[in-house]
């Protein structure tokens, strides 16, 4: 696997530098960290099985012939096929049997496409979900090469949309459908900034945006780095590393890529499971008498709060995309709403309170801790920047 | 506040107190036992907090007597507190504001000067009586501690036997729905109640007993009406507590339209127990 990755890392990166595009029949290596939730263990045939039933859905949903094989290296495996007009052709390790990478050689779309099928079509399989903190801490790792800024506040600032043959606009209402502004946006932000910036001093855009006061609508979406094998400079990888978990990678050295990837993953896996260790709440005795364990999950929302929290709520448990919660918000008073919601990504049940100021999050034992980062990133990327993750003392949660 | 809500005053967490137990009966004396509503405890004041909750006018005084035996025990002991927190303690007492005479009448039947007599009061918790063993936490109540009760947390107790249908519902259909999204061919009354009454495990079988039925009744109304093409009771051979969850099959091939179908069927069943949901008419 590692001969053939490099080959495919060394043209990519020969082409872009000499003609800064690809040539027809290369691509650049794309690898996908993904997350799988597994109730028959993680052994070799396990995760074989479970991949095949991965592919199997999905494929139930729409045309996607692939081939699961087993290669000579335990855990690691192949994935074949065609997706419409393209071929794909995956290698999955899973090493760490929760948290695979799947390296991808095809071309973007087309590999993009099966990534989209697989996480649309099984709950046993998530994408990973770095929030900005976690960005910002990789690009530490090598020297920044250029960032991306990716935030889009129009489904949460949307109008509602109303329903029922009772439902009349009154003039106020209707003049707020007519128009882009909803009661929802203050006005203090931008609705949609998608930027991408490649070089060295990127970073500095980001302090420019933060003197003008614009730091709510500034989410760092991805970070491009060069990262350098320690004894020779010649041996390199020039990654892109997105929020959602897709790594882009081009250079000399597949090792030196492999090795930012597993710093990565080892970070991500990390911050799930130091989640779940901290967030899930469950009960159990201890001395003869039950005791609680975990407490609950905090997102502070902006220093300005929420002003229309109903419109909020509405919004965030529609059960819509991006945020995929689905359940009925309970007005306890004017500044404070439950809601037991359904997280459709893995179809368990979470439950939360929402204040003006406070998104309190109840993790259950059975759920997973990438439900809290998933949410928490989106957040940051349909919300605001400004949002905050901390547990009961106040401390961020995600720093790293 | 001990597990540090942001719009909650910070104290308890400031002082390193945590959350030892609810509703933990223990022993002070032969034949003799208190069963608070909350312990607190603090290894860093060196101190136990243990909360009693009155909603009426009175305080029972062979429970206030029963209170005041905590010092000829060892709550290491009978609580099983931490040696440090064990060295000091406190009963809080919080009352409400309206019953604060006849509860300052009978705290002076049996004085006792580890109490800690309080009532709420709008802006807070106002203490009345006494004083609290670390100074630092004495001194938030100047004398009310503010609280907003407008964000106070609802999910460590979701509900009791006194909550409104609409407030099971609220906790047990969401859980009904994920069963029924994960594919799952029935579920139980019990395993319900497990997953949102966190505490199950640790309540008196008679409570559980109610709570159970309380549930059960929620579920069959929900079975007769809004989700009656995915849940049924009764099947034969099974208990009257279980139930069998079903797909129906113009819905089994559209994941969207599965998902659309039981939020629709939730919000209504909602509506018609009225709950204070916001209205059904928002839209993705």
């Amino acid at each position: 696997m590692a001969d053939t990755l490099e080959s495919v890392m060394t043209k990519a990166y020969d082409d872009l530098k000499d003609e800064l595009h690809l040539k027809r029949n290369h691509s650049l290596v794309k690898t996908y960290i993904l997350e799988a939730h597994s109730s028959s263990g993680f052994s070799h045939n396990a995760l074989l099985n479970l991949l095949r039933e991965i592919f199997q859905e999905s494929h139930g949903a729409r045309r996607l012939a692939a081939t699961v094989s087993e290669t000579q290296e335990e855990n690691l495996f192949t994935v074949s096929g065609s997706r419409a007009k393209g071929e794909f052709f995956f290698f999955i390790d899973t090493a760490d049997s929760r948290f695979w990478l799947a390296h991808a050689i095809s071309k973007s779309d087309t590999s993009a496409l099966v990534i989209d099928q697989m996480l649309g079509g099984s709950s046993n399989i998530d994408s990973a979900w770095m929030p900005m903190e976690l960005l910002k801490y990789i690009q530490r790792l090598g020297t920044p090469r250029g960032l991306a800024l990716d935030f889009d506040r129009r489904y949460m600032d949307r109008p509602f949309i109303r329903r029922g043959k009772a439902a009349v606009l009154d003039a106020e209402e209707s003049s707020l459908a007519r128009h882009e502004k909803s009661d929802i946006s203050t006005g203090d932000h931008f609705e949609y900034v998608k930027m991408q910036l490649w070089g060295e001093g990127t970073n500095r855009i980001l302090d420019a945006l933060s003197d003008a006061g614009l730091t709510n609508s500034t989410t760092i979406s991805k970070v491009r780095l060069r990262t350098e094998a320690e004894s020779n400079s010649d041996l390199f990888s020039l990654a892109d590393i997105k929020y959602d978990g897709k790594i882009t990678g081009r250079g000399s050295s597949f090792a030196v890529y492999n090795g930012l990837l597993t710093e990565v993953l080892n970070r991500y896996a990390t911050a799930v499971r130091s989640a779940e260790d901290k967030f899930r709440i469950h009960w159990r005795a201890e001395s003869g008498r039950g005791k609680m364990f975990g407490q609950p999950f905090y997102i502070r929302l902006g220093p300005n709060g929420v002003p229309n929290l109903e419109h909020f709520c509405a919004k965030l448990f529609s059960g819509a995309e991006p945020f995929k919660l689905m359940g009925v918000p309970i007005r306890r008073n004017d500044n404070y709403y439950t809601v037991s919601a359904v997280d459709l990504h893995i179809n368990q049940r979470i439950d939360f309170e929402v204040s003006r100021n406070t998104l309190s999050i109840f993790l259950p034992q059975k759920s997973c801790g990438n439900s809290l980062l998933r949410i928490y990133t989106n957040l940051q990327h349909f919300y605001s920047s400004d949002v905050k993750a901390i547990d009961g003392s106040g401390s961020g949660v995600f720093t790293f | 506040m001990a597990f540090g809500s942001p719009d909650l005053p910070s104290v308890l967490v400031e002082c390193g107190y945590t959350c030892h137990s609810i509703e933990q009966t223990f022993p002070v004396g032969v034949n003799k036992v208190v069963n608070p509503e909350i312990i607190l405890c603090s290894d860093e004041e060196k101190h136990t907090l243990i909360i009693e909750a009155k909603s009426g006018a009175n305080l029972n005084e062979n429970q206030l007597a029963r209170y005041a035996l905590i010092p000829s025990v060892q709550l290491v002991q009978v609580a099983q507190v931490s040696s440090e927190a064990g060295t000091t303690y406190n009963l809080l007492i919080v009352g409400q504001e309206p019953h604060l005479a006849r509860l300052s009448l009978g705290s002076s039947k049996v004085p006792d000067a580890n109490r800690v007599l309080s009532v709420t009061v709008e802006e807070g918790i106002r203490k009345i009586e006494n004083s609290f063993v670390p100074a630092k936490l004495d001194a938030e109540f100047v004398p009310t501690l503010p609280v907003n009760w407008e964000v106070v947390p609802n999910n460590f107790l979701p509900v009791d036997r006194e909550s409104e249908l609409w407030e099971f519902a609220e906790q047990t259909i969401p859980e009904v729905v994920a069963a029924i999204l994960r594919g799952e061919p029935e579920i139980s009354v019990e395993e319900l109640a497990v997953s949102f009454i966190k505490h199950w495990n640790f309540i008196s079988l008679a409570y559980r007993a109610d709570l159970k039925e309380r549930i059960y009744n929620v579920l069959k109304i929900a079975a007769q009406n809004r989700f009656s093409e995915f849940v049924s009771f009764k099947q034969k051979g099974k208990s009257k507590h279980r139930m069998t969850l079903t797909i129906p099959p113009a819905l089994s091939s559209s994941r969207p339209k599965l998902r659309a179908r039981l939020q629709r069927q939730l919000r209504l069943l909602m509506t018609d127990l009225k709950s204070p949901q916001i209205p059904f008419v928002y839209g993705p």
